[in-house]
């Protein structure tokens, strides 16, 4: 099953390696270099996911 | 380079791939035999090795079948630079006086599929294992694609990357791959680590290669035409650099090892990349061969583009790349691939290349080895 991984470039000046979850995305082909994501800690490794409009306005 | 001149007198190398039922160590003293032969001396008058493998046994027991003559003979290993390694330390063998004839080996035989590394071996915790980052595929697919997205590189220039390695390939003897394919075919080939497909990586594989080295007061006492080793050094990462299974990277402009060790190199032997005739640059994958045009110096970021597509990197081009079809084509024996690349150009260097040689007579050669978890080692070559 394809998945995907990448470089979540945090606010600190740091890139973080992570799972991409697709969240609202149809596909993965749907996932850009540059597009706004949020990075969670929890058990197993980074996962990050895109962010809405909205939670990018808030 | 600083210090006394080393020269080339001798190279050796087996067929690369899966060919044979030998053992690692088998094919390193074969190798070894050809690069003897090569230079015409026995194993007597050789007063030092150097040599190593990642997984297929100790060189210094390979004695037992070369002869039992009491020479030192030191174990190197340092993945993808073990050959390298090997090299500069046979190099300052020779500038310290320890012996005017030396010996550097590289070998390995690794089984079927891609490498398989721990995370408890990498410092990182199981999770990276079980949730899907200890995958090397990965981390080449990452940082082409940024690459491609930051400087215009297309997937159609990939691919001519690997076309053209099947095609060195199919005219090198001693290559795994020698069947060419189209940059079509290449692209269709399957998706591993986008935008990397199937044929666009080498493999794993089994080989070896052997030099013999010489002052030049041993060297004129020999027949062969030798070559100058103009420079070898070795390189590890700087902070800032990104490397196959980091957790994390540092913010901003990222630092190369591959650029470290080339420009090191090029300083020491006092030439420049626009000097060069003929090279060999690391090729895990497509990728790789052309983020190394431009750290290694041989371009622009961006510049690919235009070179591949018009035919530069090809064995007419005017800056022929991987000749023997590099990693893509031979495969990757970790030991033995820093020697294979060079005894590559010194066959070139030497006019003896057989039907992947360069046309007019090229003088300056170059090589770039580069592997994890962030080594490089590069020579430069002259006739």
């Amino acid at each position: 099953m394809p998945f995907a991984v990448g470089y979540v470039e945090l606010a600190e000046d740091v890139r973080v390696a992570a799972v991409l979850d697709l969240g609202e995305l149809d596909s993965l082909d749907d996932i850009r270099i540059g597009m706004p994501l949020s990075v969670a800690a929890g058990p197993g490794v980074p996962r990050a996911r895109p962010i809405t409009p909205a939670e990018e306005r808030s | 380079m600083s210090g006394a001149e080393v020269l080339i007198c001798g190279a050796g190398r087996t067929p690369f791939g899966r060919w044979s039922e030998a053992t690692g160590r088998q094919l390193a003293v074969a190798a070894v035999n050809a690069a003897l032969a090569d230079a015409g001396i026995a194993w007597s008058r050789v007063g030092a090795a150097f040599g190593g493998s990642d997984s297929a046994g100790l060189a210094d027991t390979l004695v037992a079948q070369l002869g039992l003559t009491g020479l030192p003979f030191v174990n190197v290993k340092n993945g993808c630079a073990t050959g390298g390694s090997a090299l500069v330390s046979a190099v300052n063998a020779i500038r310290s006086g320890m012996a005017d004839v030396v010996l550097a080996v590289g070998f390995d035989k690794h089984p079927r599929g891609a490498f398989d590394p721990r995370p408890e071996d990498w410092g990182l915790g199981s999770e990276y294992g079980s949730d899907g980052l200890m995958v090397t595929t990965q981390f080449f697919g990452m940082k082409i694609q940024r690459y491609m997205h930051d400087h215009g590189i297309t997937p159609r220039t990939l691919a001519l990357v690997a076309e053209k390695a099947y095609r060195n390939g199919a005219l090198t003897p001693e290559a795994w791959r020698r069947k060419p394919l189209s940059a079509q075919e290449v692209l269709d080939s399957g998706m591993v680590s986008d935008p990397l497909t199937r044929y666009m990586f080498c493999s794993p594989g089994a080989g070896a290669a052997a030099l013999v080295l010489c002052s030049p007061e041993a060297a004129r006492a020999l027949d062969g035409p030798p070559v100058t080793l103009r420079s070898a050094v070795v390189r590890t990462r700087r902070f800032g650099s990104f490397e196959v299974f980091s957790p994390w990277i540092p913010g901003g402009e990222l630092t190369s090892v591959s650029r470290d060790a080339s420009a090191a190199a090029f300083e020491e032997a006092g030439l420049g990349p626009g000097d060069v005739d003929v090279c060999q640059l690391q090729d895990t994958e497509s990728g790789a061969e052309v983020m190394h045009m431009a750290e290694c110096g041989f371009c622009e970021d961006g510049e690919q583009e235009r070179l591949v597509a018009s035919g530069a990197t090809g064995i007419g081009g005017t800056l022929p790349v991987n000749t023997d079809g590099g990693c893509i084509a031979n495969g990757e024996p970790i030991g033995a691939s820093g020697l294979r690349q060079v005894y590559e150009v010194v066959q070139q260097l030497r006019g003896r290349a057989g039907e992947h040689q360069v046309p007019g007579r090229p003088r300056v050669g170059f090589t770039h080895v580069y592997g994890a978890p962030g080594v490089s080692a590069c020579t430069v070559l002259s006739r």
